[in-house]
């Protein structure tokens, strides 16, 4: 494993941990708005911003995996092209910020069932994403060729 | 070997069509989705009753909700939804378990079948003897109400989808079945209209959102549908079809929420001008004409909607309008009221007292537009209801939907976001002559007295005026002085209103100067005025000011009443005194049960420590009743049949 590999992996656990971490811990802090029946979040004109704080948590905890599992690829399997790391490596760390990024803020600020301003966050990260995933994948494909 | 081949191999091609695929299916989903109105439930196939049909531009309450969730959950906890429901085991009140029930001699047995709500019972469209009268069973199909009572309708056999009226009224809180009639103020044994057009032709105008009645010319078979049962949003927002079109392109909607929110595609009452805003609730809460019969229940572009002008295609109906000085300002309404006026003496009193003013619920809008605050131009009935409470509104909303008043409006704040030179306490005192945290200063109680009577209840009158004995003498409204002091003289009333507010002082008859107003309401008044005595013996302020214990011999008397309502009222106030709670009566059971009842009230009213409280309640110096005099006015008693179509 060259040392550029080894500092990707290295940057995209110490994301992934940290990822979950604050994903997870946002899950709590949604369980206790339930536990203290806190209006803003459970009042029965608060099902957007109920929806897009759950899909924060979701996504948030979904994309820290994922970051954690493309970590473990590039360490089962180092005979991944570069280039596709490249490309894949800053889609999947940005992505797992912008995504539940933009639902956590278009939960804070809602107009009435339209999320906030920060669900325009989505559209982008969603494509970083889907270019992250497309990248390990093609690459993955060609090195059980290869 | 062709391009793509060459360029990816064939896994890679694989992989690309599976992604092209889920790509395309993602994108026909997501226009599939937004071109979709959710679907009422089958209601086309339903010939037992009027369904609900989404034309004319309506969308229904279930779109609404998608984008409007804080205003969907206060509508769905408001009756204004629950006006007319579709009858299922979950929505009715009354009780279907097996019931057996006999009301002037009439049987019914209400039953659930399955889903399905059932009534067994004497024909009651039967003309022919009463011995030979059939059995029939139908199946109950619509309610109507739910706040306070509710009443059924149930399919009739045949082609159409005429509905007929279950002379039953269920009492929610009370939890009784009632006969239909035992729920207004009808004179005894009054015909009814049960005829099997009612629902089409009257209810489905107020009850529902949108109704259309279509008559077959040929067979003059009646059929009816509306965009939604119950009052839904686009009873007053109007019709959303173009507004939710509008709305599903983010660039139309985001722009809306960081701008001023104003959007062209949709009827926001709170944003009219004042007169427009009121007469969106007016639509229904008023007394009308239609300026061209059948318009209301005809869709045409005449026909109103929320945004329009209301009197462009009816006439509300105001006294004042028959003034010669009117004539040149609506002359069709001028010649209605001068007509109504001259000739239908009967009509009118069944909705007014007869200067106009009106006594019954439900006609708000009426009362309101007589009034001074309306005619400055900027009150509407928003100054103080509001139809969405807030989030941080801290009222349940149970509490909020008993009346639909905005935070703060059940008070005196309501008038003083005006009238700012009451708001403080001394300023307060000195107009109303009466301790500013009393009773006697609440504005609501002085200028919007409960001289209005509906759904066994008085309600606060909605036309804003100044208190007079001269109008109590002329019309037999009471005046809210003697609302609350029911031990009070009318003569005591006026030298108060001449001292205290220089209020000119009527002549006033022997009986009017010595005897307590309420007194005379309840033995010598009309059965419209028995009613809303009764309740005022059953109001905390009036017992409080009148003190209570003389008000019993009178609540007892009318527990006998020949009106079914008057007794029911009499019932309700008795149990809220003291020592009377646990009176067993049934305003509808028997004479036998009734005066025995009455005996029961004599024996703890004679056992009771009584204080004094003088002539005016007809008291003897002993304490006892003076029989004589309270004989002598029973014997002058207005006899008159009222009727009051609530």
């Amino acid at each position: 494993m060259d040392t550029n590999a080894a500092a990707v992996i290295r940057r995209h656990v110490r994301f992934g941990w940290i990822a979950l971490l604050v994903f997870l811990s946002l899950g709590v802090f949604l369980e206790a708005m339930h536990g203290f029946k806190v209006g803003w979040y459970l009042n029965a004109g608060e099902e957007t911003r109920r929806l897009l704080l759950t899909l924060a948590h979701a996504h948030g905890v979904l994309l820290a995996l994922v970051n954690l599992a493309f970590a473990a690829t590039l360490a089962i399997a180092p005979e991944l092209d570069a280039r596709a790391v490249r490309i894949a490596s800053p889609c999947l760390a940005a992505s797992g910020i912008l995504l539940p990024a933009g639902f956590f803020l278009g939960g804070l600020v809602t107009y009435g069932g339209d999320p906030g301003l920060g669900v325009f966050l989505i559209p982008p990260a969603a494509l970083l994403l889907f270019a992250g995933v497309a990248a390990v994948a093609f690459a993955a494909l060609r090195a059980r060729r290869g | 070997m062709p391009l793509l081949a060459r360029i990816a191999p064939t896994r890679a091609r694989v992989a690309l069509a599976a992604i092209g695929i889920w790509l395309v299916a993602t994108a026909g989903l997501a226009v599939a989705s937004v071109r979709v109105y959710p679907p009422l439930p089958a209601e086309r196939d339903n010939t037992e009753r009027p369904v609900q049909d989404l034309r004319q531009g309506y969308v229904s309450s279930i779109t609404c909700r998608g984008c409007h969730p804080q205003q969907y959950a206060t509508w769905h906890a408001s009756y204004h939804r629950t006006m007319t429901q579709v009858a299922t085991p979950e929505t009715v009140a009354g009780d279907f378990d097996d019931v057996d029930l006999t009301f002037h001699g009439l049987r019914y047995h209400l039953e659930k079948r399955g889903d399905e709500l059932w009534v067994g019972m004497d024909d009651p469209a039967w003309s022919g003897p009463p011995e030979l009268v059939p059995w029939i069973e139908r199946k109950v199909v619509l309610s109507t109400g739910s706040h306070h009572d509710q009443d059924y309708w149930y399919a009739t056999p045949g082609p159409g989808r005429e509905l007929r009226l279950l002379p039953l009224n269920f009492r929610v809180q009370e939890k009784k079945w009632v006969p239909f009639s035992a729920a207004f103020l009808l004179p005894p044994h009054a015909e009814f209209d049960y005829s099997p057009s009612k629902w089409t032709q009257t209810c489905i105008k107020c009850h529902s959102t949108y109704g259309e009645q279509i008559v077959d010319e040929l067979s003059e078979q009646v059929d009816a549908r509306v965009a939604e049962f119950g009052i839904a949003c686009e009873a007053c927002h109007g019709p959303a079809g173009e507004h939710v079109a509008a709305n599903r392109d983010p660039r139309h909607r985001y722009p809306l929420h960081l701008g001023d929110g104003d959007d062209a595609t949709i009827t926001n009452p709170a944003k009219l001008e004042a007169a427009r805003a009121s007469e969106v609730c007016g639509q229904c809460h008023g007394q009308w004409s239609e300026r061209e019969a059948g318009t209301d229940l005809v869709d045409s572009p005449e026909r109103y909607r929320p945004g329009d002008v209301l009197e462009k295609q009816r006439i509300y109906q105001q006294f004042a309008a028959a003034d010669p000085s009117r004539a040149q300002l609506d002359p069709q309404k001028h010649e209605l009221m001068q007509y109504l006026l001259e000739n239908e003496q009967d009509y009118l009193l069944r909705s007014f007292w007869s200067d106009g003013q009106v006594r019954i619920s439900g006609r708000e809008y009426t009362g309101m537009i007589e009034s001074p605050c309306y005619r400055g131009g900027e009150f509407t009935c928003l100054s103080c209801h509001s139809l969405h409470p807030a989030e941080n509104d801290p009222r349940p909303l149970k509490e909020w939907a008993n009346d639909q008043l905005a935070p703060r409006m059940d008070g005196n704040q309501a008038c003083v976001q005006c009238h700012e030179s009451f708001a403080g306490a001394a300023a307060l005192t000195a107009h109303t002559h009466h301790a500013p945290d009393s009773p006697g200063s609440s504005c609501y109680n002085c200028h919007m007295p409960w001289t209005v009577y509906g759904i066994m209840k008085a309600h606060r009158s909605h036309q804003i005026d100044s208190p007079t004995v001269a109008a109590t003498v002329a019309t037999g409204r009471p005046n809210a002085c003697n609302t609350c002091h029911l031990d009070k003289t009318l003569a005591w009333t006026a030298d108060h209103l001449a001292s205290d507010f220089g209020v000119a002082r009527p002549e006033l008859g022997a009986d009017e100067s010595d005897v307590a107003a309420s007194v005379l309401w309840t033995l010598r008044g009309d059965a419209g005025q028995r009613i809303l005595a009764a309740a005022y013996m059953g109001w905390e302020p009036a017992i409080a000011a009148s003190r209570s214990d003389w008000m019993i011999p009178y609540l007892s008397q009318l527990l006998s009443d020949p009106y079914d309502a008057v007794r029911f009222v009499a019932g309700r106030s008795l149990r809220l005194h003291p020592g009377y709670r646990d009176v067993a009566y049934d305003y509808v059971g028997d004479d036998a049960q009734i005066e025995a009842a009455q005996a029961d009230v004599a024996r703890r009213w004679t056992a009771a420590e009584r204080r004094p409280h003088g002539a005016a309640v007809l008291q003897r110096a002993d304490g006892g009743l003076d029989a004589e005099r309270y004989s002598h006015l029973l014997s002058q008693r207005d006899q008159r049949r009222v009727q009051l179509d609530e």
